[in-house]
């Protein structure tokens, strides 16, 4: 059964429309991530489901109920903010149960709920102490105590980490996903970050401009990407872009070109004509380092050279261009800045996509 | 750059920094000498003046005078009057610090809200602490004046009968109107301050005490007015400094009566001083005033701590 279900969701904010229509199924006990650039709607989605946004037009649904105009307390949510938005003036304790005590619950049931809870995310010594006096990591936890106290049937969260250290981030990326493992309740996580998206979503909900771009498992949008701006926004580093066209030599195979080699591309070319103007997709895990005497590799001028110590980022270009591109090698590469090299495509890792971004079959 | 010519740069600079050192020094002496006298001056010098007249029968201009002990201090202690100002001093500031604050409190609150024409109406607000209190207090005056004053006006019109209380000449009224006065003018004050407090708190507070449950009004309850501490705060100290200034109000609109009834220690200190030309008595008056303010400020300083402490 679906747990969310959003139907031809819109939203203006003074005139200027933000969410252009969106339509979304979200199963029980799913971990869906809303992920996209920044400004382009991921948190107006969220405050709509939560009901913070007044919905311009469609329809929510939520564990069966349609509750498109019922306020916020009652949709049965929770919501963890990016500030972590705890009450300055409250103890953890008071923080984690500010609900529950609002909706007048017997005193005993509240302090076992709590007790739970702080188990749970381990902040059972937290519990005196106010806001001011934890850690970003601790505020953070005692937020989404505060929401698993209430037993939500959804828990929404607005980029929860985006306020911690690279460390602490990786440290409660886990901790989610475990925490999301034991209580199995449907998440909505808002990120920017593709890599958090990748790491803990069941399912991956690419936003842009207010639209969705593609909804799919992370693996299904890392190796299908149903555009452009998919392929580009997922998988680190960048998938890198060439504008090329196709070429059918007479009697010979599709062919597009690579800087100046010609790759083999399949039939799901064939109905294109000749000459079609393609963008190629070629990750930089795909690119390799060859010979100049294998005809299938493009000669490419060093710009830059990133050791990451497991691996090399070679940034290069074509001769007669100026658009770099990210070559991933293996180890300490031993080429310097200004060298030339002769770059080898991996053909059967090539994504096409057509003038309009759309992606050309599937490789 | 050659050694010899760095080292004469960096010379130069030091040099340069000493004389600047030695210049900012004499400048912060400067700054703060002219204040300090300002101060010696006009708040110092007289105090120490009002402490020692205190303990003499000087009349305020005779060159002759005798000391005469504490009987100043015996003699205010113990009249009707003196309790009679004290009794009104305390209604004034209770009244003082209590009506601009909840009403400052309450039109933040509702302006906060996004209602149309908020900035008009803040404005309007506001305006009254532009003017002076000799022009708040003749304006009110007017309002109160009991033929053709706009309140007994309004009276008239809505109970159809021609009203003529004097508002101001009754001594069962006369200290509540003026307060009416004072509070219309303070309102906006600690209207702004709140606003500016309100400012301060996250959206997101409010937002997740409404997800969990809060309605409006328990949002502003356990949320929006324990945030508000710091400045409400702000907003008594205010109000008790300049209930304790409010003189010129009380000097424009009833100078203390009728018969005594809305004297306060300062308007009886003025009228013993400067219309009885008792100003050894008057002294003694000024002294008592002076420590009851010191001691009101003293508790209240140390409360403000306690509440630092719980708000950064
Ligand atoms: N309350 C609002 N009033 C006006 N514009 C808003 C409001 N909330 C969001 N927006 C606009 O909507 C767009 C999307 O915002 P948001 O959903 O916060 O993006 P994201 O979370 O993806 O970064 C932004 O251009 C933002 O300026
Ligand atoms: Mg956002």
């Amino acid at each position: 059964m679906s747990e969310v279900t959003l139907k031809d969701i819109r939203k203006s904010f003074d005139g200027l429309e933000i969410i252009k229509g969106v339509n979304l199924e979200i199963e029980t006990g799913e971990f869906v991530v809303f992920v996209g650039p920044s400004g382009c709607g991921k948190s107006t989605l969220l405050r709509l489901i939560s009901g913070l946004e007044d919905i311009g037009s469609g329809s929510i649904t939520i564990a069966g109920r349609d509750v498109t105009r019922v306020p916020p307390s009652q949709r049965g949510v929770s919501m963890v903010f990016q500030s972590y938005a705890l009450f300055p003036h409250m103890s953890v304790a008071q923080n984690m149960s500010f609900g529950l005590r609002l909706a007048k619950v017997p005193k005993k049931e509240i302090e076992r709920k709590v007790a739970e809870a702080a188990e749970v995310l381990q902040i059972t010594h937290l519990l005196d102490r106010k806001p001011k006096q934890l850690s970003g990591g601790q505020r953070q936890r005692v937020a989404i105590g505060r929401s698993i106290i209430r037993n939500p049937n959804v828990f929404l969260f607005d980029e929860p980490l985006s306020n911690l250290d690279a460390a602490l981030r990786v440290q409660m990326r886990v901790e989610i996903s475990r925490l999301h493992q034991e209580i199995k309740t449907t998440m909505i996580y808002v990120t920017h970050d593709q890599v958090e998206a990748m790491t803990l979503a069941d399912k991956i909900v690419v936003l842009n401009e207010g639209r969705i771009e593609q909804v799919g498992t992370p693996m299904e949008l890392y190796r299908r990407p149903a555009n452009r701006f998919v392929a580009e926004f997922i998988g680190t580093p960048k998938m890198n872009l060439f504008d090329t066209e196709l070429v059918v030599p007479q009697g010979g195979s599709a062919l597009v070109s690579f800087g100046s080699a010609l790759i083999p591309v399949d039939d799901r070319v064939a109905h294109l004509q000749p000459g079609a103007s393609l963008s190629l997709g070629l990750r930089p895990e795909n690119l390799e380092l060859g010979s100049a005497a294998d005809p299938t590799t493009a000669e490419a001028r060093i710009e830059l050279v990133e050791k990451l110590g497991g691996e090399s980022m070679l940034h290069a270009h074509f001769p007669g261009s100026k658009d770099l591109f990210v070559v991933n090698v293996a180890g300490e590469a031993a080429v310097r800045p200004g060298e030339t090299v002769h770059i080898k495509p991996d053909p059967d890792a090539c994504y096409l996509f057509d003038g309009n971004g759309r992606a050309i079959g599937q490789s | 750059m050659s050694a010899p010519l760095f080292r004469a740069v960096t010379m130069a600079r030091r040099l340069d920094t000493g004389i600047m050192e030695r210049q900012n020094t004499i400048w912060r002496i400067l700054l703060l000498a002219i204040p300090l006298a300002v101060f010696s001056i006009f708040i110092v010098w007289p105090l120490l003046n009002s402490f020692y007249y205190s303990f003499t029968n000087w009349n305020g201009f005779n060159a002759e005078y005798d000391f005469v002990g504490l009987k100043n201090f015996s003699k205010v202690l113990t009249t009707r009057l003196f309790t009679n100002a004290a009794i009104n001093t305390l209604i004034w500031m209770v009244a003082a610090i209590v009506l601009p604050s909840l009403a400052g409190l309450g039109l933040a609150l509702l302006l906060d809200s996004k209602i149309r024409g908020a900035n008009v109406f803040k404005s309007i607000f506001y305006l009254p602490i532009c003017l002076s209190a000799i022009v708040v207090g003749q304006i009110w005056v007017w309002i109160f004046q009991p033929d053709w004053g706009l309140l007994n006006m309004a009276i008239s019109a809505i109970s159809g009968e021609p009203f003529t209380y004097a508002w101001l000449a009754k001594p069962g009224s006369a200290i509540y109107a003026v307060i009416v006065a004072w509070s219309w003018q303070q309102t906006g004050l600690s209207m702004v301050i709140f606003l500016a407090g309100l400012t301060g708190i996250p959206q997101d507070l409010t937002e997740v005490a409404e997800i969990e449950g809060a309605t409006r009004w328990q949002r502003t309850w356990h949320v929006v007015l324990p945030l508000l501490r710091p400045a409400t705060v702000v907003v008594i100290a205010l109000s008790v400094i300049n209930s304790l200034k409010g003189f010129d109000i009380l000097y424009i609109m009833t100078g203390g009566g009728p018969f005594n009834s809305s004297d306060t220690l300062a308007m009886y200190m003025y009228n013993e001083s400067f219309k009885k030309y008792r100003m050894g008595y008057g002294s003694a008056i000024s002294v008592i005033l002076f420590l009851i303010t010191l001691t009101i400020i003293f508790i209240y300083f140390r409360q403000l701590k306690k509440v630092d402490e719980i708000y950064d």
